[in-house]
């Protein structure tokens, strides 16, 4: 089995980050070299300030499109260059770079690794009963057993996004994504990494997750 | 002539004039412009002449002419809303292959 890390690339959606960019990207460049990270700012405004950057490739949609076409630009990105394996996280530094690594690694024996946050008591009950409803709906329908879908780190293998691809312009990108992986029945794994909570739902709202739960019953006549 | 017929031929007549303009400012294409004048001229002729519909109103089995005209207007109101829908789909499919078109093609400042 071939080592996918060794050209392993980053893929951050950032939307209005401001300043918080730099910092997040210099953690990351702890475990992968900047010229391998793809930051794709999503319509911002003002727009991601180049000198923030410190060498990570931009790329910037001229409108706002949503957190799932900002990932699959990226990883359309990403990929262009030669990418073996893609990192996905998100761009307000709620993710820990240093679980790059294990998530990479963990890459060795499957094609998708997603992270699973131990949530605990950090975030409001609503938010959690709305995951744990998300979780059991998403792994009933598609025969997963995955703790924390809506969690957007994760890194696969680059053979892996033809199938993976996916249409979802916002936040559902994470759960198609995942839904994706279980119609192809690829490979999958799940790493536990602890959580930093800023707002881990940021934007998404409680008609959101409804919407979800009938557009996954969709997904699962259409996949 | 009844007012409620007059306003409908006032309002009839305002879509048709409506229709023109925009088939000259070329938002609308000349067959959009002889379907729309062919509905607002057939709704015209329905409120002037109501007999002339009966035939349809006797042979659907609806009671009053005013309620063939509810139901027709349902359906076309339907028809339009879906058209609007598939229309706004393709809109937002193209913009979004396009702003991702601009976005990879772009320098990556490296």
């Amino acid at each position: 089995m071939n080592d996918p890390a060794r050209r392993a690339f980053v893929v951050i959606p950032v939307y209005n980050e401001g300043p918080r960019v730099g910092p997040l990207l210099r953690e990351v460049a702890r475990h992968v070299p900047l010229d391998r990270v793809v930051v794709v700012d999503d319509g911002s405004r003002p727009a991601v300030d180049r000198s923030l950057l410190g060498g990570a490739r931009l790329v910037r949609h001229a409108i706002n499109l949503g957190k799932g076409m900002a990932l699959r630009t990226g990883c359309e990105k990403a990929l262009a260059l030669g990418a073996g394996a893609v990192v996905l996280m998100d761009g307000d530094g709620q993710h820990e770079p240093g679980e790059i690594p294990r998530l990479l690694g963990a890459l060795t024996d499957v094609d998708i690794a997603f992270a699973a946050r131990d949530l605990g008591w950090k975030v409001p009950w609503v938010r959690l009963f709305g995951n744990r409803v998300l979780n059991a709906w998403t792994n009933a329908l598609f025969a997963l057993d995955l703790h924390d879908i809506w969690c957007g780190y994760r890194a696969f293998r680059a053979e892996a996004f033809p199938v993976l691809a996916w249409n979802a312009s916002d936040y559902a990108a994470d759960v198609e994504m995942a839904v994706r992986a279980g119609r192809a029945r690829l490979r999958y794994t799940e790493v536990r990494i602890g959580a930093i909570y800023h707002d881990a739902y940021k934007g998404v709202t409680v008609l959101d997750g409804l919407r979800l739960l009938v557009q996954l019953a969709a997904w699962r006549l259409t996949l | 002539m009844l007012q409620l017929q007059i306003v409908s031929l006032l309002f009839a007549l305002g879509m048709v004039y409506w229709t023109w303009t925009s088939y000259r400012r070329r938002t609308i294409r000349l067959g959009e412009l002889a379907l729309w004048v062919a509905v607002w001229s057939g709704f015209s002729l329905a409120v002037l002449l109501p007999q002339s519909v009966a035939v349809f109103v006797q042979r659907l089995h609806v009671n009053r002419v005013m309620d063939l005209f509810m139901i027709l207007g349902f359906m076309l109101v339907w028809v339009v809303l879906f058209l609007n829908h598939l229309e706004l789909r393709r809109m937002q499919k193209r913009l979004l292959d396009l702003v991702r078109e601009l976005a990879l093609k772009q320098d990556d400042g490296r």
